[in-house]
C-alpha cells in the first residue's frame, strides 16, 4: 500500500470507525473525539502498517486502543465494566460496521422518498445535530413528540433499507 | 413490542441522543452484553444511526435561515462579542466520508456517461466550455458527479453537494446542490434555482450570470448569487465590483454593486434594491472556489468578503483559515518548516528547506485567535481539525521569524497583522499534555492541526500551494 493509498484508505473508513467507536463507548459526546484520535494516531504510525496486513483489522485495533485509552483518561468510577464492555463487544462491533457503508448507500436512496417535512426535520436532527430539546421548541412541540416523529421515521426508512436489501438494490 | 423490547429501544434512542446518565448507560450495557437479541438490535440502531448521519449531512440542503449559519460570517470587532461566540462543530464524519469521496474522484480522474444531465460529455474529443475541477457529495438524483467530467452547452442539475467549474476561459463558479443551471457558453449561464460563488479572472471580465429576475455582469470580480424558487434573486460581492439589471429591463441604467454590497432583485420590485451584507448563504460554496476541498472538525474558511481578515477576527473555537496572495510568484527562496509528509517537529533555522525562487504559490493564513470570555475567561482553548486543498501543499511556515518573513511576501499589504506566536509541537519523549500538533498527510494536500491556545494569544500557521498557471 503506497502512502497514497494509505491516506485514502483512513478517509474511506471513517464512518465505519464512528460506528465502531460509538458502539464501544455508547457515549455519542466523546465519539468524534476518540474519532479524531484514531486518525491522528493510524496517520503518525503509518510506517509501522504492515503492507500485507488488512488495513481494516488494523484500523479497528487502533480505534479499540483509543476507546481503552480515552476510558482510562475519564477515570470513570466504573472503569472496569466499560473496558470489559468495549473488549468482549469489538468483534462483533467490527463486524457491524463493516455493513455501515452499505447501509448509507441503501438509505441514500430511501431518503429521497419521504416527505420535504420529515427531511428537514431529519437533516436538522441528523445533519446538523441539533438537540432534540431545541427542536420542540423551535417548532412548538414537546419533546416526547419530536422523538416520536423521528422514531417513525426512523422506521420507515429501516423498512425501506430492509426492502431494498431483499430487492439487491442500491441507489 | 414487548415492554422489554420497547425500554431497550428508549435505552438505545437516549444514547445516541446524548441523553443517558451513568446508572442508565450501565444498564444499557448490561442488557447488551447478556442478551443475544439486545446485542443485536444495539448494534443495528447504531449503524442506522451513523449511516443517518453520513447521508443526511451530506445530501440535503442546509437551512438558510439558521441563525448560527448568518452568525458564522460576522467578525467579532465588527458586530460585538455577541457573534465572537460561535458553536463549537464537532468533529462529523459525514464531512471525512466527503473528504474520502472527493479524495478518490480526484485521484481516479474517471469520465462517467451522465445521461440525466446533457451538458456533462463523455467524449475527451468533444469540444467542452467547462470542467468539473472539485465534486464534494455530488449528485443528480442517484447519479454521482465526478471531477474530471467535462461540460458544455447545455442544462447541468445538482441535487445536493458541491461541484466547481473551471471555464476555458478562467471563470470559476462554485456551485451548491440543490441547483439548476443552464450553461449557455464560454461567457454566459442562466442560475435557474440554487446558489453559486464565481471567481471570474481578467481573461473572463464580461461573464454573465442570468437569473429569472436579474442580470449580473462581472466586471473584475469574485461575487455570489442565489436564486430561490420563486426567482428572487440575491447577488453579494465579495471582490471587485458587478453590474446588475432588472431581467426585463437590460437596456435601463445598471445598477453597479461593489465589494461588500448586497442587493436583491425580484418579481415583487421594479427596482434593483439594496440589501444587507450577508454571506451565509455562501460559505459553504466559496471555499470551493478558493482552493480548499474541505475543512473538518474546528477548522473554518473565514466568510467572504473585504473587511474580514486575520487582524480582526477573533474566534475561541475554530482554526480560521484567511486566503492570501494567490497564484504568486515569489523572486527569492522561501524558508519553510514543513514540505514532507509527517509530523511537524521544532527545527534550527538554516537546516529548515527552502522553496526555490519561481515557484508560483498561493497563501493561506491559518489563525487561532483566543480571547478571554464567558464563566470561565481564562480556559485554556483547544481546538482541532484538518484542511485538504485542491492542489498539493508546498510548504507549511509556523515559526514565528518565518511566518514574519513570508508576511512581508505574502500577507495582504492592508492589514495589520497580530503578532504571531509559533505553535509548540511536542518535544521528543516528552508525555505531558497541552502541545500543539501539525501533520502533513501522505496525500500532500491534506493537513492535521491540533491547537492549544491561552487566551490573549495567538498561533497562526501560513500554508503555501503549488498554483496553476
Amino acid at each position: 500500500m503506497t502512502s497514497d493509498q494509505y491516506i485514502l484508505a483512513i478517509t474511506a473508513i471513517q464512518n465505519r470507525l464512528h460506528a465502531y467507536i460509538l458502539s464501544l463507548l455508547a457515549d455519542p459526546v466523546a465519539t468524534p473525539d476518540v474519532l479524531q484520535e484514531t486518525n491522528l494516531v493510524l496517520i503518525r504510525k503509518a510506517d509501522d502498517f504492515q503492507i500485507d496486513a488488512s488495513f481494516e483489522s488494523w484500523a479497528y485495533n487502533t480505534a479499540r486502543f483509543q476507546v481503552l485509552a480515552h476510558l482510562r483518561d475519564r477515570k470513570r468510577d466504573r472503569l472496569v465494566l466499560h473496558e470489559a464492555f468495549a473488549e468482549k463487544l469489538a468483534p462483533v462491533a467490527e463486524v457491524m460496521a463493516e455493513e455501515t457503508e452499505r447501509r448509507v448507500q441503501l438509505l441514500g436512496g430511501c431518503v429521497e422518498r419521504l416527505s420535504d417535512e420529515h427531511k428537514s426535520l431529519l437533516h436538522k436532527r441528523y445533519g446538523k445535530e441539533t438537540a432534540i430539546a431545541t427542536l420542540a421548541e423551535d417548532l412548538g412541540k414537546t419533546t416526547s413528540a419530536i422523538k416520536q416523529v423521528l422514531y417513525r421515521i426512523r422506521n420507515l426508512l429501516a423498512a425501506c433499507v430492509k426492502e431494498r436489501l431483499q430487492e439487491g438494490t442500491v441507489g | 413490542m414487548s415492554d422489554d423490547n420497547r425500554s431497550l429501544t428508549v435505552l438505545i434512542q437516549e444514547m445516541l441522543d446524548g441523553a443517558l446518565d451513568d446508572d442508565q448507560r450501565v444498564d444499557l450495557m448490561n442488557r447488551v452484553e447478556s442478551d443475544d437479541a439486545a446485542r443485536k438490535m444495539y448494534l443495528d440502531q447504531i449503524a442506522t444511526h451513523t449511516a443517518l448521519q453520513a447521508v443526511l449531512a451530506d445530501c440535503l440542503p442546509n437551512a438558510v435561515d439558521d441563525e448560527s449559519r448568518w452568525n458564522r460570517g460576522n467578525p467579532k470587532r465588527q458586530q460585538g462579542n455577541e457573534f465572537g461566540r460561535i458553536p463549537r462543530l464537532r468533529v462529523g464524519l459525514p464531512t471525512y466520508a466527503a473528504v474520502a469521496a472527493t479524495m478518490l474522484l480526484l485521484i481516479s480522474g474517471m469520465v462517467y456517461l451522465w445521461p440525466e444531465n446533457p451538458a456533462i460529455i463523455q467524449s475527451v474529443d468533444t469540444p467542452h466550455v467547462a470542467l468539473i475541477t472539485q465534486a464534494v457529495g455530488a449528485y443528480d438524483g442517484d447519479v454521482a458527479i465526478r471531477s474530471g467530467q467535462q461540460v458544455m452547452s447545455g442544462q447541468l442539475s445538482l441535487d445536493r453537494g458541491l461541484v466547481r467549474l473551471d471555464f476555458v476561459n478562467g471563470a470559476s463558479l462554485a456551485i451548491e446542490g440543490p441547483a439548476k443551471i443552464e450553461i449557455v457558453d464560454e461567457m454566459r449561464v442562466v442560475l435557474l434555482r440554487g446558489v453559486v460563488t464565481a471567481r471570474i479572472s481578467a481573461s473572463a471580465i464580461g461573464f454573465v450570470v442570468n437569473t429569472k429576475t436579474a442580470h449580473v455582469v462581472d466586471l473584475g470580480t469574485a461575487f455570489g448569487v442565489s436564486v430561490g424558487d420563486d426567482g428572487t434573486t440575491d447577488v453579494c460581492v465579495f471582490e471587485g465590483e458587478v453590474s446588475v439589471n432588472k431581467k426585463d429591463s437590460e437596456s435601463s441604467q445598471p445598477t453597479r454593486v461593489r465589494e461588500g454590497q448586497a442587493v436583491r432583485a425580484s418579481e415583487q420590485s421594479p427596482t434593483i434594491d439594496s440589501t444587507d451584507y450577508e454571506v451565509a448563504l455562501f460559505e459553504n460554496a466559496w471555499p470551493v472556489n478558493s482552493g480548499v476541498l474541505q475543512t473538518t472538525g474546528s477548522i473554518r474558511f473565514v466568510s467572504p468578503g473585504p473587511n474580514f481578515h486575520p487582524g480582526n477576527y477573533e474566534d475561541n473555537e475554530h482554526i480560521v483559515v484567511f486566503p492570501e496572495r494567490s497564484g504568486f510568484i515569489p523572486e527569492d527562496a522561501i524558508r519553510v518548516d514543513m514540505v514532507d509528509p509527517g509530523e511537524y517537529a521544532k527545527s534550527d533555522y538554516r537546516d529548515k528547506p527552502v522553496l526555490p525562487s519561481g515557484q508560483r504559490l498561493t497563501s493561506y493564513l491559518l489563525q487561532l485567535d483566543a480571547y478571554p470570555e464567558g464563566k470561565n475567561p481564562n480556559r485554556r482553548r483547544s481546538v482541532r481539525g484538518q484542511i485538504t486543498f485542491a492542489n498539493p501543499i508546498a510548504g507549511v511556515i509556523t515559526a514565528t521569524r518565518l511566518l514574519k518573513e513570508s508576511e512581508i511576501i505574502f500577507g495582504n499589504p492592508d492589514v495589520e497583522y497580530p503578532t504571531a506566536r509559533e505553535v509548540e509541537p511536542r518535544p521528543e519523549g516528552d508525555e505531558r499534555p497541552g502541545f500543539d500538533s501539525l501533520i502533513l498527510a501522505a496525500d500532500r494536500r491534506t493537513l492535521f492541526v491540533e491547537l492549544q491556545e491561552n487566551p490573549g494569544h495567538l498561533d497562526q500557521v501560513r500554508v503555501l500551494i503549488e498554483a496553476e498557471e
